[in-house]
């Protein structure tokens, strides 16, 4: 018996390694850091925005905007306004909210707290725009009691869309403050994969979506939104070299988010006859670029010969434009026009916004094309206008919120449509019916409106 | 571990005894009944662990400590143990009864300890390595399929090398691992199915790609003598916070005394394979749209394929006999009618899997060898796929002095094959194959051969040769978009048992299984899923070291109460490192190298933690009636939070063989007799790295696209890691509870034991989801309970036994209900993977692994609505709902096995029914090809219908309806069959068919040739055929039921162009020299 106590004490010995074998610096995470720096946070936000902005919802509205036309599978539900909330659902959880505005908020108080009120500049924009493309998109969201999982809090109250804006302008103006600031202990540099780290680009965008914003807000506000908007303006774009957009990549996991669905999806995806019809009509040589033929299939009708996705909008490196000089002259145009339907500097702006638009897709050439299709004097209407705005914002999600304001361009139920008239807002996607119900509103379908968008 | 061998030495340094007078004891062993001699009887010292084997002869001889007192125990498989005092004795001659009840058998319990069947408080169920043998499947674990209550093995393809998935009474565990430790020879093994593919993409990898093996397909089934299944937390408890979801114990054979002689035993087989169950195709409709034959469309909607002639044209690659027209076109070739192309059947090919054995083994009383060398090669059912692996394996013993004996074993496999593409992939062979519409002759002209031709998949100018632009040719796929795997393994040990006294055994077992798995997937330019052409370099490297220190103290305290103690030590590390690479777009076509791609994404994972435990196994039994046995183990986890990360976990058993009472004792009717029940508490560990909140490099994907990465242009990107991490977790707390009893009645003809359990799992450890607004996706906690409660039913009748003629049947029934209890605060819905339309989800009230799909409109007598506004493209037809509701559970509500076992004099006959009721998968496939025109539901186009229903229609999101029975006339177009009655956004709960089976899973005939041939050398010869899975009968409308579209992962109940299963015919051959 005495023997067996030995070896219990030699078990007892080996236990005591025991301690050292249990290591807890084991469970260190070897493959991620538990902190990063501001540099580090900036590009993810921006190449997330484009590719989520330029990739999945501008195939649900270049689709009911009817730009493009779907040929099979989900593309083909989406043209007939067949979208669920599970559809939605990566667009707010996996890109919008995270990492979308979780990055940029970490940014802002990352920066705040370090002095470098330029780096908070950056990042408020960069909130202020992911936060307008939420509320235009779905109406009342979560914002000011949101992204606080950190803090142990899962169910965010929503804020009222009129709350949400009066927010992105904080943001914007406060930006506009920062990035003027005197000295920042950092500054962004290559990471900003967009600017390159130029604040006096990241200013003048930030002027450029106040007046974007205040447009919106148009069936709101009256004429005060279109003079906001020109105010803002005066500091805006003045060139299609300011224009703020995402460059991808050749590399194949750096690269343009229509681009990979091409790839990956072929044959999902056409011209819209639509589209197709107005450039036709014209001539328009921005057709070769944004499109390979001249059919078009019609929204709920399948053509399978339909001209695809043009080189322009599908290699590898196209850009994905979040706001432009062309969309800059486009608002002055609107803006003015509203105030002044005989005011000689909307024409002048809508052409401008035209020009841009044929520079920037390399076609203008030498202007034979543009001054022959030009809008003239007394011509100039709103409805002419808001469809220079379409022709010239292939793919952007700012052409549905366009039509949901200006009701321009005019365009048909898809046959075989599954909801009585085009959708003007998005389901609340899967995660916030499943893990925030009692914030989330209720009763609405796709064709009920945001709060800025006014049942004339 | 350098201690570990130091204080291992030190002990046995310490604890030598003073050497004993020693005697040489000798004799002979013989059978009873036919007096023929007993060869390879274990003969042990009693309390020791010196012991040895008969010879040919049933000769042995033993060297003992001289005591009077020393008891020999002589035991054999099928033999009632005897034990023999062996006072002044020199020769020992013995003889063994034939153990008619099977009380002896020994089956081996957790850490490798040795019971007696009847001891155990406990259910376990063991099988012998024959029977694995002879099904010949390669996966070891297929090959256990049926044949055990409890256990539940699912095999994810019937293609070379998949995996298999198997559960012990239910799931355990919500989001982790549900899959029990594979314990092999005390060295517990890697059993993962690591997938190839972006890491970043996370889980969805699982729903394309290829079929992947689970690990232990390494194993080699010729070397497997016994695999023992753990299923109740009594008997896994002492293996502690690895083994909560039960334990595999795989015992392989051993080294022997052989006299000096050496043993050889070959053995070789051929099996062909066949698909055994397939979808039906429409071999009537070609191509086109609305009748019209278009081939610029995927679907199979144009016109009949007898209105069609070819034109005779010879300037069209597309097919060798020209263009199709209608028959009425001026070109139409009269006598050149169009074909219906069964691409279906030229595709499948009959598989081949050769298995060849040898085995040489010798030894003596004091050192024993045994090197086996095994060889399987697998020619799938899908052509260019393969599969195939070399086993080498080394074991050896021997006596080191009196009282010490060491035993090794390396074991070192390679093993690998070629892998397909399958699932949801443009570039996957079953959505390429069925999608394909009949007036595309996919093999151009070649049939059968197809696949060998170049210029069926491949135009003259290089081009892809494919009925349309989004979908490859399925015989592109098997020749250009292979994923190529080869592992290079080593699973081996040492042991030292040392018997520093009488009574007492120590004994260490220091064991490692590495390998190194090197994978190479080739896309080539221009396939559909790549069409810039692809190649993944993809390494994954395990290594498992796990190290056991026990001692045993087994005695006779008092007549009649014995004693067995062990104490243990436990040390187990893991080490597992992922580097992966993959290449896009080739410059040069077929030339599949990193030199030849555009750019390169590279991701690397590392994954280690370490266990300790000490443990304590006490048993007590008296008068071979009352068996109590007690374990505890207490164990540290690294990936536990420091504050938190020691747990103790006991268990007790009571077996009480109620059949020895006097009174009953001798009964004719009951011979045998035995309650037993269990109690335990045991542990599941969290997965590594879960307790610190983290950043992760920014991955941007949507299902849709493949999505962006970090570095982006050269710049790196970093965002919080979507999972928040706690850093107050515990391990997962499982309760088990059993109860059984026992009988044989009429001296064994009849046995019959039942069991039930109740296993209660709460604190479960889950990645909670949370929505995006919140700035995270999940947070990992403790938060889900769930309980598993079910029967198991054995049952063994012998209608027949003489000694010419045995005819035995067993069955065994299994019943788990499984619910899931609760999951965290405010999450009553966890998804564990599948598709928009259908998913497989977890769900609070629930059983583990429910379906959710959309569906139609219904009211409240759950009669559809039917569409009655006239304006709508839906007139006539169901609404779809898009939300997702449940259809019940994936899981079988029971299974059962029953096995018929014949012999006639040599001839044995056996065969096994698999029967399953309940259960449910989402049919992705058939509704897909319903939407594509090609399923032969389809044939129905044309016809009138008039849906059972009631005629409404949705205001909003409301129901509008006056509840007037349906009697608007529809008609099957193909705008139903591609919105409605099929395809990618219909309402996939008309998809989610039954998966009940009545299968005939073996049949097998040997045929004992030994004595006919009565040749001096050969001692022993069979030869034997078997079938596998020969017949099926299910509803279920598309390939055998028997799949899982993300192999050994818990989301278990899709079906998504799933490979198809086999059935085989097997030839086999074993000689003994």
């Amino acid at each position: 018996m005495k023997k067996i106590i030995y070896v219990f004490l030699a078990i007892i010995l080996l236990s005591g390694s025991c301690k050292k074998w249990i290591d807890p610096a084991i469970n260190n995470d070897p493959n991620n850091p538990t902190d990063v720096g501001l540099a580090q946070l900036l590009a993810p936000v921006e190449v997330n925005l484009g590719y989520v902005v330029g990739g999945e919802l501008a195939r649900y509205n270049s689709a009911w905007m009817q730009q493009l036309a779907g040929l099979q599978s989900q593309a083909q539900d989406w043209d007939v306004y067949n979208i669920t909330e599970s559809d939605v659902n990566d667009d707010w959880s996996w890109y919008l909210y995270a990492p979308g505005m979780i990055n940029c908020k970490i940014m802002i108080e990352k920066a705040e707290f370090g002095n470098s009120p330029h780096y908070a500049g950056v990042a408020k924009i960069l909130m202020a725009y992911h936060l307008g493309v939420v509320t235009d998109s779905w109406g009342d969201a979560p914002y000011s009691d949101a992204l606080k999982g950190n803090d142990n809090h899962f169910e965010s109250k929503y804020d009222t869309q009129q709350e949400i804006y009066s927010t992105i302008f904080k943001l914007l103006n406060g930006a506009i403050t920062d990035l003027q600031a005197a000295s920042s202990v950092f500054d962004p540099g290559p990471e900003d994969v967009i600017y390159g780290g130029d604040l006096g680009k990241w200013l003048k965008t930030a002027y450029a979506l106040k007046a974007r914003y205040s447009l919106h807000l148009a069936k709101r506000n009256g004429t005060a939104a279109y003079s906001d908007a020109l105010t803002a303006l005066t500091n805006a774009y003045t060139s299609n070299d300011d224009d703020l957009k995402v460059i991808y990549g050749s590399a194949y996991n750096n690269s343009n988010p229509m681009y990979q669905s091409e790839q990956e999806r072929p044959g999902y995806y056409s011209a819209n006859t639509t589209i197709m019809n107005m450039l036709n009509a014209t001539g328009d040589p921005r057709r070769d670029v944004y499109f390979t033929g001249s059919t078009g299939s019609a929204s709920g009708l399948p053509n399978t010969s339909a001209a695809t996705l043009g080189p322009g909008y599908v290699s590898s490196d196209s850009p994905v434009y979040l706001m432009s000089y062309a969309e800059v002259k486009f608002i002055e145009a609107e803006a003015r026009f509203k105030l002044n339907t005989n005011d000689p500097l909307a024409l002048a702006a809508c052409n401008e916004g035209l020009k841009a638009s044929l520079q920037r897709e390399g076609v203008y050439g030498d202007g034979t094309w543009f001054n022959a299709h030009k809008l003239t004097a007394g011509s100039l209407t709103l409805e002419k206008i808001i469809i220079q705005k379409y022709l010239s914002s292939f793919l952007q999600i700012e052409i549905w919120t366009d039509w949901r304001r200006t009701g321009f361009p005019t365009l048909t139920l898809a046959t075989g449509a599954m909801t009585t008239q085009i959708p003007r807002r998005l389901p609340y996607p899967q995660d916030e019916r499943l893990y925030n119900s009692d914030n989330m509103p209720s009763g609405l379908t796709l064709t009920s409106r945001v709060w800025w968008d006014v049942a004339k | 571990m350098k201690r570990l061998l130091f204080l291992l030495f030190a002990s046995i340094a310490i604890f030598d005894p003073i050497a004993a007078q020693q005697k040489v004891l000798s004799g002979t062993i013989k059978n009873v009944s036919d007096r023929t001699p007993v060869i390879g009887a274990t003969i042990l010292v009693k309390g020791t662990s010196i012991g040895t084997a008969s010879d040919i002869n049933g000769k042995f001889s033993i060297t003992t400590p001289g005591d009077k007192g020393t008891i020999l125990v002589f035991s054999y498989i099928g033999m009632k143990k005897q034990e023999i005092q062996v006072g002044d004795k020199p020769v020992v001659d013995v003889s063994l009864e034939p153990d008619v009840l099977g009380l002896e058998e020994v089956v081996v319990t957790a850490i490798g300890i040795s019971k007696e069947k009847k001891s155990l408080g406990f259910a376990v169920q063991d099988v012998s390595g024959d029977k694995i043998n002879n099904a010949k499947t390669g996966n070891t674990l297929t090959a256990m399929t049926g044949r055990m209550a409890g256990v539940n093995i699912t095999s994810s393809a019937g293609v070379a090398g998949a995996a298999s998935f198997i559960t012990i009474r239910g799931q355990n565990s919500i989001t982790g691992s549900n899959q029990p430790l594979f314990v092999v020879d005390g060295v517990p093994i890697d059993n993962s199915m690591d997938y190839t593919g972006n890491p970043d993409d996370g889980r969805n990898n699982l729903t394309y790609g290829v079929a992947y093996s689970n690990r232990a397909i390494d194993l080699n089934p010729d070397d497997i003598e016994n695999i023992s299944v753990l299923k109740s937390g009594a008997a896994t408890a002492l293996y502690g916070m690895r083994a909560g979801n039960g334990v595999v114990i795989i015992t392989t054979k051993k080294s022997r005394d052989t006299g000096g002689r050496m043993v050889i035993s070959l053995s070789s087989s051929i099996s062909l394979d066949k698909v055994n169950k397939l979808p039906e195709m429409q071999m009537i409709y070609a191509q086109g749209l609305n009748g019209i034959y278009n081939t610029n469309t995927t679907s199979s909607f144009g016109p009949l394929i007898s209105d069609l002639r070819f034109n005779g044209a010879t300037d069209y690659p597309r097919d060798k006999n020209g263009r199709l027209v209608l028959k009425t076109d001026p070109t139409a070739k009269a006598d050149l009618p169009a074909i219906a192309y069964d691409n279906v059947g030229n595709f499948f090919q009959t598989g081949m899997t050769y298995n060849n054995d040898v085995s040489i083994s010798g030894g003596n009383k004091d050192a024993s060898f045994l090197l086996s060398i095994g060889n399987n090669s697998t020619k799938g059912v899908v052509p260019r796929n393969t599969f195939g692996k070399t086993s080498i394996k080394l074991s050896g013993e021997t006596k080191l002095g009196k009282k010490l004996k060491v035993s090794a074993s390396a074991n070192y496999i390679h093993s690998g094959g070629d892998r397909l593409q399958q699932g949801s992939n443009t570039s996957g062979v079953m959505v390429t194959l069925m999608r394909c519409t009949p007036t595309f002759d996919n093999s151009n002209g070649h049939g059968k051969y197809g696949f060998l031709y170049q210029d069926a998949y491949e135009y003259a100018d290089g081009t892809p040769r494919r009925y349309s632009g989004s979908y490859d040719n399925p015989f592109w796929t098997v020749n250009k978009d292979v994923l190529t795997d080869r592992v290079d393994r080593l699973i081996g040990y040492t042991m030292l048992v040392y018997n520093p006294f009488k009574y007492t055994t120590v004994s260490f077992r220091l064991g490692e299984d590495v390998y190194f798995d090197r994978r190479k997937g080739r896309y080539a330019a221009q396939s559909a899923n790549t069409p810039n052409g692809q190649i993944e370099e993809d390494q994954h490297y395990s290594n498992n070291l796990n190290s056991d220190l026990t001692i045993n103290y087994n005695r006779v305290l008092f007549p009649g109460f014995e004693t067995n103690i062990t104490l243990g030590q436990n040390m187990f590390q893991s080490n597992r490192q992922q580097l992966y690479v993959q290449g896009n777009t080739f410059d040069i076509p077929d030339f599949y190298h990193m030199s030849n791609t555009a750019s390169q994404l590279v991701r690397e994972i590392t994954t280690d933690y370490r266990t300790a435990a000490i443990y304590a196994d006490l048993q007590f039994s008296y008068k071979s009636m009352v068996f109590l046995g007690l374990t505890g183990r207490n164990e540290w986890s690294t990936t536990l939070p420091e504050s938190n990360n020691s747990f103790f976990f006991p268990s007790a058993s009571l077996g009480f063989i109620f059949s020895e009472l006097p009174g009953l004792k001798g009964n004719n009717i009951l011979s045998y007799g035995k309650l037993r029940a269990s109690y335990a508490k045991i542990a599941n560990h969290a997965t590594p790295y879960n307790t610190i909140n983290t950043f992760t490099s920014t991955v941007i994907t949507d299902g849709w696209g493949t999505g962006d990465s970090f570095p982006f242009n050269g710049v790196s990107g970093f965002s919080p890691n979507t999972s928040m991490s706690d850093p107050t977790i515990k391990p997962e707390s499982l309760v088990s509870r059993e109860v059984g009893i026992e009988l044989k009645l009429f001296r064994n003809r009849i046995n019959f034991d039942f069991t039930y359990y109740n296993n209660q799992n709460k604190d479960l450890l889950i990645f909670v989801p949370v929505t995006g607004s919140t700035g995270y996706n999940a947070r990992y906690m403790n938060a889900a309970t769930m309980e598993n409660k079910g029967v198991e039913l054995m049952a063994n009748v012998t209608p027949v036994s003489t000694s010419d003629i045995n005819w035995s049947v067993s069955a065994n029934f299994t019943k788990n209900n499984n619910k899931v209890l609760s999951l965290a605060p405010g999450v009553d819905n966890i998804d564990l993977g599948g598709f928009t339309g259908s998913t497989i989800n977890v769900v609070a009230g629930e059983a583990y692994g429910s379906m959710y799909s959309t569906g139609f409109y219904k009211d409240e007598q759950g009669r559809l609505i039917i569409n009655d506004v006239t304006s709508s493209a839906g007139y006539g037809y169901p609404i779809k709902d898009n939300t997702l509701k449940s259809l019940g559970g994936v899981t079988p509500k029971w299974t059962m096995g029953i096995t018929n076992d014949l012999t006639y004099k040599k001839i044995s006959l056996s065969f096994l029914l698999d029967i399953k009721r309940g259960g449910i998968m989402w049919n992705g496939t058939l509704s897909r090809l319903v939407g594509f025109g090609t399923s032969a539901e389809t044939e129905a186009r044309g016809q009138n219908v008039v849906f059972e229903g009631i005629k409404g229609h949705l205001s909003g999101n409301d129901i509008i309806t006056s509840g007037v029975k349906n009697d608007i006339s529809a008609i099957y177009s193909q705008y139903y069959y591609q919105n409605i009655g099929g395809g990618s956004s219909c309402s996939e709960e008309q998809f989610v068919d039954k998966t009940e089976w009545f299968r005939l899973r073996e049949v097998s005939l040997s045929y004992d040739l030994g004595k006919l041939i009565n040749k001096p050398f050969i001692k022993n010869l069979q030869v034997y055929a078997t079938g596998r899975n020969l017949w099926l009968s299910t509803p279920y409308r598309g390939i055998d039921p028997e799949t899982s579209l993300m192999g050994a992962n818990n989301a278990q109940g899709l079906d998504y162009f799933n490979m198809p299963n086999t059935k085989s015919y097997v030839f086999g051959v074993k000689v003994d020299f």
